[in-house]
């Protein structure tokens, strides 16, 4: 079911904590809301829950405006990153209860559950209590319990992040497929970029109670809008430069061998940036920076101030004067104190706003 | 599409409105209500009216009438040297009985913390004084501490301590009295001491230990500084409690010999219900009531209790 | 070296032990004292030196029942007391409950004001109560002790109870209210089945302190309302006092309060610290 958001605010007394937040969210679109702890999302959520009422704004599920609505009216299931398991309960019972409160047949509900309960692998538990499960089964049974009552609408709140790294890597393809071939919309929030890039149709990454950029996770890391996005996805981050754009369409900055010919689109995009003010910025991915020998053709010498070999990739700190950025490249023989060449490829730099510096039509 | 909702079940209403939702802004204010309600009528009023009794020569065994004579109660407590008598003699008794049952819970504590066998069972027996009705208290301990025959002065002199007068004698009804009260009530310090003590975390006591920490200075450097906030709450209580101390006392000594155990409670309990001399006795309960305020503040300043508590709940 | 230690270490047993029974022969003596001299009769009880073994009787428990009217007085505590804590139990947990899971303008404020009853001394309201009553004609009635009694436990029932809530994580009622249930329901089925040994523990608590209280009752009450400390005390006249039956009357009214408590061990320190501690 498609879920419409639409200026949504929050206040917890002075504290503003959604600012007008938008968003159409299409049927069986895996949506994920991206940002660091406070920037709204979990709120944003909640309110689409129906556990914290909007300031003003309107929320609608398929069509029917659900602002108001009591949670249990409006036919969505959550999981929780606690997971919210009703700790006196069995793990059937758990899987059970909203079939029960629902009054649905005994026999019905047996089968309902048992059947779930097998999809996600939690056949031979059934008659455990929550506290005798690992972490990890203790989310599939929330996971088990959302699920049991096919509902139009699944959110989910950070549900991976009390998990290992190794289990939540597990679980994350796991939920994407399940959640995909069910086909329902769901609303996935998270702080971990990784997990955010993984599972998502479209990334809603949000800063300060606004959503920056919205768009597929691959545009976001591709093209990203403001340094908030930039810096918060990627690791090691985009590198940036303050900028500025030269007659003729061409942007560059403090290094003169960085420099960028805008396209028709950035163009549309860069004039909507406050300019002068250090608004606007380039940037390049530390992966798509190219080392080459010092003094080479096109190349700006660089002093290599630290080198981190992670095995897969390397990454070279280095240092251009008082600029500061990092390469990520393949295993390399450069180490601190040499100076080596670094091309940044015309057509992977990317025009970027400083934050707040966006104006809005 | 997926087909949405359970197969079979009745369709939930949808009862959404903004104003139903703004109902359940209702929701804490009714559920405060019955708490309100018996904490005004039975509380605040009689506490009131108590302060307007205050204000009147109001003696029921002069009949009903009686007369406003507005702070003259108040002037003439100033006056009324034995009431300022039990109000030292019950700070006084409050101080001891309070510091002595700290000292020794916290002495138990540590002693009972070792884990050797049989301590639980052990530790059983130090509950258990604080379940006992103080009436029950004071009538045991009473027959115990009778002069001639009472067994305690048996038990002294199978090991040759000589013939002690207890609560009967004026220079040692005070001990008498702190005595028991300490018996009954060190439990109480004791069991959230040592709950307080088992909740502590390892780390820092093995830094201690690696840091070459004697167990003095263990003692008073790493226990007693994570201790405070639960030695805090059960002082704090214990306090309160001490200075209403009666029951015990009324059964043991009445105040007495030569008013040595003349407490707070005991002398008001005699000016309002052996004299009925009410209007004078409410003007002493509201001079009590703000002296124990003021002892409760000052404590709470030293400790502070509040940001203890404030840290809890932030926690 | 290693003899000198092992020396040292069960010296240090043997000094525990003899400190851990000396304190609990302290504090189990009088209670052991008490029991005996309920079975003992008026002989064996006014023998010096103190008799150890002796022939017990049920004498004194039965005079209890004769002399001070003892059925009497156990059916007011019983029910005076269950009332005021059923009341103090039903309206502190509702409050409590506000207080842990609502945004309640002032609610530090509140807590505190409802915290502030347990530091009043009781001889402060006996007055106006003792005055109100008399007007009301319900002096020596069950309701007066019934009120006040339901007011003293009041702070402990909404400290504590806002603790044990607070205690169970707010995703377990969301879940529920996403589940299908509504507020009520959530409470109903999923957060009162959570709440119930604490709810136990807390009730014990203001059992224990309203059956074990003395200086209202006795004032509030002249014949028809005595509770049982009242009863026991009366056992005690400045001339004759009747050592074995105030015993038997002691051990008779603090049995319940001790196997009640003994039984809800594990919350005790929880509750008996308005929740600041675990135990």
């Amino acid at each position: 079911m498609a879920i419409n958001i639409d200026t949504v605010y929050k206040q917890f007394g002075a504290l503003k904590v959604v600012n007008g937040v938008s968003v159409d969210i299409k049927d069986g679109e895996f949506f994920v809301m991206l940002g660091p702890s406070g920037c709204g999302k979990t709120t944003t959520l909640r309110m689409v829950a129906g556990l914290e009422l909007p300031t003003a704004g309107r929320i609608s599920i398929d069509g029917a405006d659900m602002t108001y609505a009591e949670p249990r009216h409006r036919d969505i299931a959550m999981a929780f990153q606690d997971y919210g398991l009703y700790p006196n309960m069995t793990v059937f019972k758990n899987i059970e209860f909203p079939l029960k409160i629902r009054k649905l047949d005994v026999r019905e509900r047996a089968r309902k559950v048992e059947d779930t309960a097998e999809k996600l692998g939690l056949g031979e538990l059934l008659q455990r209590k929550p506290s005798q499960l690992s972490g990890g089964q203790r989310q599939r049974v929330s996971l088990a319990r959302a699920l049991v009552r096919n509902p139009k609408v699944f959110l989910m709140d950070e549900p991976l992040s009390n998990l290992d790294a190794k289990l939540r890597a597990v679980m994350r393809t796991e939920i994407k497929k399940l959640v995909t071939n069910l086909g329902i919309t769901t609303i996935y929030v998270t702080h971990d970029q990784i997990e955010a890039m993984a599972m998502a149709d479209r990334i809603a990454v949000m800063s300060k109670g606004n959503m920056v950029q919205v768009a597929s996770p691959l545009e976001v890391y591709d093209r990203p809008k403001t340094r908030f996005v930039a810096e918060f996805i990627g690791s090691p981050p985009m590198n940036l430069f303050p900028a500025q754009i030269k007659a003729g369409g061409t942007v560059t900055c403090i290094l003169p061998n960085f420099a960028h010919s805008l396209c028709e689109e950035e163009r549309a995009f860069a004039a909507q940036i406050v300019d002068g003010k250090g608004g606007l910025l380039l940037g390049i991915r530390p992966e798509h920076l190219v080392v080459a020998k010092a003094g080479a053709q096109g190349a700006t010498d660089a002093l290599v101030e630290l080198v981190e070999p992670l095995g897969q990739t390397t990454n070279i700190y280095v240092s251009v004067g008082d600029v500061r950025f990092v390469i990520v490249t393949d295993r390399t023989t450069a180490k601190a104190g040499d100076t080596i060449g670094v091309v940044a490829p015309s057509d992977l730099l990317r025009v970027v706003a400083n934050d707040d510096a966006v104006v809005r039509h | 599409m997926a087909k949405s909702g359970i197969i079979g079940a009745p369709a939930l209403q949808l009862g959404a409105t903004k104003a139903v939702r703004a109902g359940e802004k209702s929701v804490p204010t009714l559920l405060l209500a019955p708490t309100m309600i018996i904490m005004t009528i039975v509380g605040l009023y009689p506490l009131l009216h108590s302060l307007y009794i205050s204000l009147t020569n109001y003696n029921p065994t002069f009949g009903t009438s009686y007369a406003f004579i507005g702070f003259a109660n108040y002037a003439r407590a100033f006056g009324d040297g034995q009431f300022w008598y039990s109000v030292g003699l019950t700070l006084a008794f409050t101080a001891i009985s309070v510091a002595l049952s700290l000292t020794l819970a916290v002495f138990l504590a540590l002693l009972f913390n070792q884990n050797r066998l049989g301590f639980v069972v052990l530790r059983t027996f130090l509950l258990i004084p604080m379940l006992i009705t103080p009436i029950a208290v004071g009538i045991t301990w009473r027959t115990m501490m009778m002069p001639d025959l009472g067994v305690l002065n048996y038990l002294l002199s199978l090991i040759g301590v000589g013939h002690l007068s207890w609560a009967s004698s004026p220079s040692s009804a005070l001990a008498s009295v702190v005595l028991v009260d300490v018996w009954q009530w060190t439990p109480f310090m004791f069991i959230i001491i040592f709950a307080g003590l088992r909740s502590l975390p390892k780390s820092p006591f093995e830094a201690a230990a690696i840091d070459g920490a004697g167990h003095l200075a263990t003692f008073m450097n790493v226990t007693l500084p994570m201790l405070k906030p639960v030695i805090v709450i059960a002082t704090l209580l214990r306090i309160v409690d001490a200075f209403r101390t009666y029951d015990t006392v009324y059964i043991i000594t009445r105040g007495g010999p030569d008013f040595a155990t003349d407490l707070l409670s005991v002398y008001l309990q005699r000016v309002n219900f052996r004299i009925f001399d009410l209007g004078y006795g409410s003007a002493l309960s509201w001079i009590a009531l703000v002296i124990v305020l003021v002892v409760v503040l000052v404590f709470v300043n030293l400790t502070g209790f509040l940001k203890l508590v404030a840290d809890k709940e932030n926690r | 070296m290693s003899n000198s230690r092992i020396l040292k270490s069960s010296a240090s047993a043997l000094a525990a032990y003899a400190l851990a029974i000396a304190a609990a022969l302290f504090f189990a003596f009088p209670i052991f004292w008490m029991v005996t001299s309920s079975f003992k009769s008026e002989v064996d009880i006014s023998a010096y030196p103190p008799v150890w073994s002796f022939t017990p009787t049920l004498v004194n428990y039965a005079q209890l029942f004769t002399e001070l009217n003892a059925w009497q007085a156990l059916i007011n505590s019983a029910l005076i007391v269950g009332l005021a804590t059923c009341i103090a139990m039903a309206a502190g947990t509702m409050a409590a409950y506000a207080l842990a899971r609502f945004d309640v303008k002032g609610k530090e404020f509140l807590a505190f004001e409802i915290l502030s009853i347990r530091m009043l001394p009781p001889i402060v309201s006996v007055i106006p109560m003792f005055i109100i009553a008399r007007q009301l004609g319900i002096f020596d009635t069950p309701w007066l002790l019934i009120a006040a009694y339901a007011l003293s436990g009041l702070p402990f029932v909404v400290w504590v109870m806002r603790v044990f809530i607070q205690d169970i994580p707010q995703s377990i009622e969301e879940a529920a209210m996403i589940d299908g249930c509504s507020r009520f329901e959530t409470f109903w089925r999923v957060t009162l089945p959570l709440l119930l040994p604490g709810l136990a523990a807390t009730m014990v608590i203001v059992f224990m302190f309203a059956w074990n209280e003395f200086l209202l009752a006795s004032m509030l009450t002249s014949q028809e309302a005595k509770t049982l400390p009242v009863i026991a005390a009366n056992a005690i006249k400045p001339k004759a006092i009747a050592w074995g039956l105030a015993s038997a009357a002691g051990v008779m009214m603090s049995l319940p309060v001790v196997v009640l408590v003994l039984l809800m061990q594990r919350y005790l320190v929880r509750g008996l610290t308005l929740g600041a501690v675990k135990g």
